[in-house]
């Protein structure tokens, strides 16, 4: 047996804590000279690589050739920010723009009252066979676009269309929804609706699954009423939820496009012009890419605010978890 | 069959040290258990060992080979994992024959070896279900079985027992130490239990902060703690820690405090004059090293406030002046709360109060 | 959380909290009436349209100008079926089904290692951070805005109009969200217990085969479902990108089918339940799967 083998490579290191502190080697410096310089870290990239560069072709690349665009005209020649101030004089895109921020405005919130409503619903120990339940009320999220905009399109006919049934029964005019500018608004808003709560649905039955049930029966013990629990525990416990489900919400509501296309086509005139279906219009119709390209920025830029606060929210939220 | 060097093991996650600079040389057959506080950075070390992360700095080496660029399964290695990590979607039978598998041993063999394994674990009617329907204890007996089923190079056990009741866990350390004695293979050993880290380890090493604080034999660590640190973290009762500083009254050194005055041997006072020019050093005294009387009249007296019986012994509550000091009565005297005792010091440690050091 | 989510499901329905059986035995049948009674206005309401368009498909010309419009076909008729086979909708169906298809089994093997790169393999976490943080934020864009780009680079190459770019693109465009999403499915795995069956002696490769894939297989498979129907439903691209019925996927047939006369709706109704009939299917089927993969989707890491 070796007699006290008292290893301390540096002088006052067999020591305290507090002066070992000193003798530390600096942390490792330089992501990337990790990054390459081990085996399993380079077949690690090479694993990422192929789906970076799916990035780079369909995202990167398309944001870098619309900085191009936008600043030459459509036959090529450098115009400089002529298309984006012709943008701000443009009362077609105007209209899109206040059309799509007033439907968002109108949709985001009838879109978490209807989910947390029902989400509430199904959580609730009186909903039967909750599997079936989530089932049913989530099928417009997996119904396409442009097929629930026809959808639609049928139940808003004047004579086909099963909306004007108990406006009739009622003894009321049949209203023609998808002509006139502010019917049409709230007939699109409410499409609108049908296709998207069911997203701030899914979400927030998921946050409200991540509620511990211990915390409920805590609170009972401690006499608090079912009012007083959902405010004090549910509420915070679903609040990061609901701030994800508000942005893909808006998200959602933003990029809509087939709903239009099979209802209104933008009309009667161009009120319901939406973001999205200016700049399909504008490059696709009229064909002015370049033009159009403006327009995508400011699209980009809306989501791009949205999303920086989705991934703040979603990946902060869980390295600190 | 090998031995496990650990040179100069710097382990960072992010900006945080885990393990740092760490040099430990585990020869060959025999146990060695790690000791250590939470987070000191004992499965880190461990991990580095067994392949599962690569050291920032150092150089491990299993027998003559240098193992940092070796993949686990290159190691020859069996980890016992703190999390059991069982898979979950495999009979206990199936977990424990999977490293068995992998080496493509005959089926009645993995079958023999198997159930020979379970026996010794008390696991035998387990075999047949998932680890999701066993206890806790179970599970973590299935997680050791998969390690001690096949015959390794080297054993690593991160804290193996710590989830089975007492009982068992008493009969189960000897079952591992026996194990390991009759296959000779080298292992690491994690445990909180100091009882446990005692009773099996050939050497202990005390870990602090990612950085080793001492290796040795359970007594040397035990009698001669190299510093501050394994003095107070080694031991059921904890020492005894006097501040206060040395000094020469009537031609002898004493280490003198604002509670007792204590003669220091010449021995040590020449080495502590040496080490520790300043004087100024902490005095540390295991609780059965103090010898009392209930003498009134004798130095250093004190009023014991509390006892706290144990059964084959009683733990004495001293304080005086604000300085409590624990005191193992083994002798069962009638010593009564508020008692005035009178103590003497019969064997202590000095530690540099600058360095944490031992003086020795 | 996926695995919470199921388990949690299962339960609920039979372990009511204890301290809510009081309240239940008191005022059981109103609570649940109302609660139930709610539940069924939404269920109508989420349904309805279909139902609609599914019974105009087979409404005879007679029902079809009927005011008011009658809720059950009295003349049930095929007309309007037979029509949309006259336009070979199938061949639509066929598009739909080579392109969704392919394009999710592609993006599935691109994003799989990445995503398993990401999480397994110990790269330095700023790298993770940056690369997952980049796809997050990516599978968030509207895909109209790189639709510009992407059709003029398409026009210059001379491929617009053909399954290959819709297959390509889908899959690209598929990859930052599939990443996003794996990724959050394979933390939901503990590392450990892949190390441990490369500490029994298992490779990398084996340990993902035996221990990795088995476990995460139903979650994998939710993610193909919801790629699948992502795909299946994409309208948006093959607005720009299909001219001919060669490359003509149902969505955009659909679109086509919408009827300028008047009374041409039963066909239009007819493209619109084969479109929905498979989410339908899926839906019920796969209901368990299914739930897990959009609420993963959408609410992918947690
Ligand atoms: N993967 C990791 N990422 C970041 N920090 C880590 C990681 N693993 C360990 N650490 C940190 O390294 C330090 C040492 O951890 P380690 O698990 O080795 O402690 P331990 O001695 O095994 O503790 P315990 O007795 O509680 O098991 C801790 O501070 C821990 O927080
Ligand atoms: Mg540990």
């Amino acid at each position: 047996m070796t007699v006290q083998q008292t290893v301390s490579p540096l002088p006052g290191q067999g020591a305290t804590s507090a002066n070992s502190v000193n003798t530390q080697p600096p942390p490792p410096q330089g992501m990337w000279s990790e990054l390459f310089s081990f085996r399993d870290n380079r077949l690690g990239v090479m694993l990422i690589v192929p789906s970076l560069l799916a990035l780079i072709l369909v995202q990167f690349y398309p944001i870098v050739y619309n900085f191009w665009l936008i600043l030459t005209s459509e036959k090529g020649e450098w115009i400089g920010l002529a298309n984006l101030s012709r943008l701000t004089r443009d009362t077609i895109f105007h209209g899109a723009l206040i059309f799509s921020l007033k439907m968002g405005i109108v949709v985001v919130p009838m879109c978490l009252l209807v989910g947390l409503g029902l989400a509430l619903l199904v959580h609730s120990d009186y909903a039967g066979r909750k599997a079936i339940w989530i089932s049913i009320l989530i099928i417009p999220l997996m119904v396409s676009e442009i097929v629930a905009g026809m959808m639609w399109k049928i139940m808003y006919h004047p004579t086909l269309g099963l909306v004007n049934v108990p406006l009739a029964a009622l003894g009321l005019e049949p209203i023609i929804w998808l002509v006139k500018a502010d019917t049409a608004f709230i007939a699109l808003c409410v499409v609108e609706v049908w296709r998207i709560s069911p997203l701030a649905f899914l979400l927030l039955y998921a946050g409200l699954n991540q509620v511990p049930r211990d915390i409920y029966e805590a609170a009972a013990v401690d006499g608090a009423t079912r009012w007083r629990a959902f405010w004090d525990m549910t509420l915070p416990y679903i609040r990061p939820m609901f701030a994800i489900a508000t942005i893909l919400v808006f998200v959602w509501s933003t990029r809509t496009i087939g709903t239009i296309a099979a209802t209104t086509q933008g009309g009667p005139g161009r009120a319901t012009w939406n973001l999205s279906w200016y700049i399909y219009g504008m490059s696709f119709q009229r064909l002015k890419p370049h033009y159009a390209s403006a327009a995508v920025l400011v699209m980009l830029l809306m989501t791009y605010i949205a999303g920086t606060i989705f991934v703040r929210y979603l990946w902060v939220e869980r390295r600190s978890r | 069959m090998a031995e496990v060097r650990i040179e100069g093991l710097t382990k960072y996650f992010g900006d945080t040290c885990a393990v740092n600079q760490l040099n430990l040389v585990v020869r060959d057959g025999d146990l060695v258990v790690l000791l250590g506080p939470s987070g000191c950075g004992k499965t880190t070390t461990m991990r580095c060992v067994a392949g599962l992360e690569r050291p920032t700095y150092g150089d491990i080496y299993i027998g003559e080979t240098r193992v940092n660029d070796l993949e686990p399964r290159e190691r020859d290695v069996a980890l016992v994992f703190q999390s059991y990590a069982l898979y979950p979607h495999f009979t206990a039978f199936d977990n424990i024959a999977y490293p068995l598998r992998l080496r493509k041993t005959p089926k009645d063999e993995i079958e023999r070896r198997v159930r020979d394994v379970a026996e010794m674990l008390g696991i035998t009617h387990t075999l047949e279900r998932p680890p999701g329907l066993c206890s806790g204890g179970e599970q973590q007996r299935i997680a050791l079985g998969r390690a001690i089923v096949r015959e390794p190079v080297v054993f690593l056990m991160d804290e193996p027992l710590s989830n089975i009741d007492a009982l068992l866990r008493v009969y189960m350390r000897a079952e591992i130490k026996r194990l390991q004695h009759e296959l000779g293979t080298t292992m690491i050993y994690v445990t909180h239990d100091q009882v446990e880290g005692m009773t099996m380890a050939d050497q202990i090493a005390v870990m602090n902060e990612g950085t080793l604080q001492q290796l040795g034999t359970p007594s040397e660590i035990y009698d001669m703690p190299a510093n501050n640190f394994v003095a107070r973290f080694v031991g059921s009762t904890p020492m005894n820690f006097i501040p206060g500083a040395l000094q020469k009254e009537n031609g002898k050194t004493v280490h003198k405090s604002d509670q007792f005055v204590i003669p220091v041997g010449d021995e040590m006072a020449d080495r502590a004059a040496e080490l520790c020019p300043g004087g100024v050093c902490t005095l540390g005294v295991r609780p059965e090293e103090i010898r009392f009387t209930m003498d009134e009249e004798g130095a250093n007296q004190a009023g014991v406030f509390l006892l706290e019986p144990l059964g084959s012994e009683t733990i004495l509550d001293i304080e005086k002046e604000g300085l409590l000091l624990k005191v193992k009565d083994v002798a069962a005297t009638q010593v009564r709360e508020g008692d005035v005792l009178s103590l003497s010091f019969n064997r202590f440690h000095l530690f540099d109060d600058e360095t944490g050091a031992a003086i020795r | 959380m996926a695995q919470t989510e199921a388990r949690q499901t299962a339960t609920t329905d039979t372990v009511p909290l204890p301290v809510e059986m009081a309240v239940q035995e008191r005022r059981f049948n109103l609570r649940k009436l109302l609660v139930v009674v709610v539940l069924y206005l939404a269920a109508f309401w989420t349904l309805v349209p279909m139902y609609w368009v599914a019974i105009s498909s087979i409404k005879s010309l007679r029902d079809l100008a009927h005011i008011p419009p009658r809720f059950f076909p009295t003349d049930p008729r095929l007309d309007a079926w037979v029509t949309i086979f006259e336009r070979r909708i199938l061949e639509n169906v066929y598009n739909s089904l080579v392109v969704a298809t392919l394009a999710t089994i592609i993006c599935l093997v691109i994003s799989v290692p990445a995503a398993y790169a990401a999480t397994r393999m110990r790269l330095p976490f700023k790298f993770v951070a940056i690369v997952v943080g980049l796809m997050g934020l990516v599978a968030l864009l509207p895909p109209i805005a790189s639709a510009i780009p992407l059709f003029l680079l398409g026009s210059d190459l001379g491929i617009i109009d053909e399954k290959y770019t819709l297959i390509i693109l889908y899959t690209v465009l598929n990859t930052a969200f599939a990443v996003w999403v794996l990724r959050g499915t394979f933390m939901d795995v503990p590392m450990d217990v892949e190390e441990a069956a490369l500490m029994d002696g298992d490779t990398r490769f084996g340990a993902v085969r035996r221990i990795l894939l088995p476990l995460i297989f139903p979650s994998l498979f939710s993610i193909a479902i919801l790629l699948f129907i992502f795909n299946w439903n994409e309208y948006i691209i093959a607005l720009y990108f299909v001219n001919s019925m060669k490359t003509m996927t149902l969505p955009i047939a659909i679109q086509a089918q919408i009827p300028q006369h008047e009374l041409d709706w039963g066909v239009v109704s007819a493209a619109g339940t084969i479109a929905v009939f498979p989410v339908l299917v899926a839906a019920f089927t796969l209901q368990r799967f299914l739930v897990r993969g959009l609420t993963f989707g959408v609410a992918s890491g947690q």
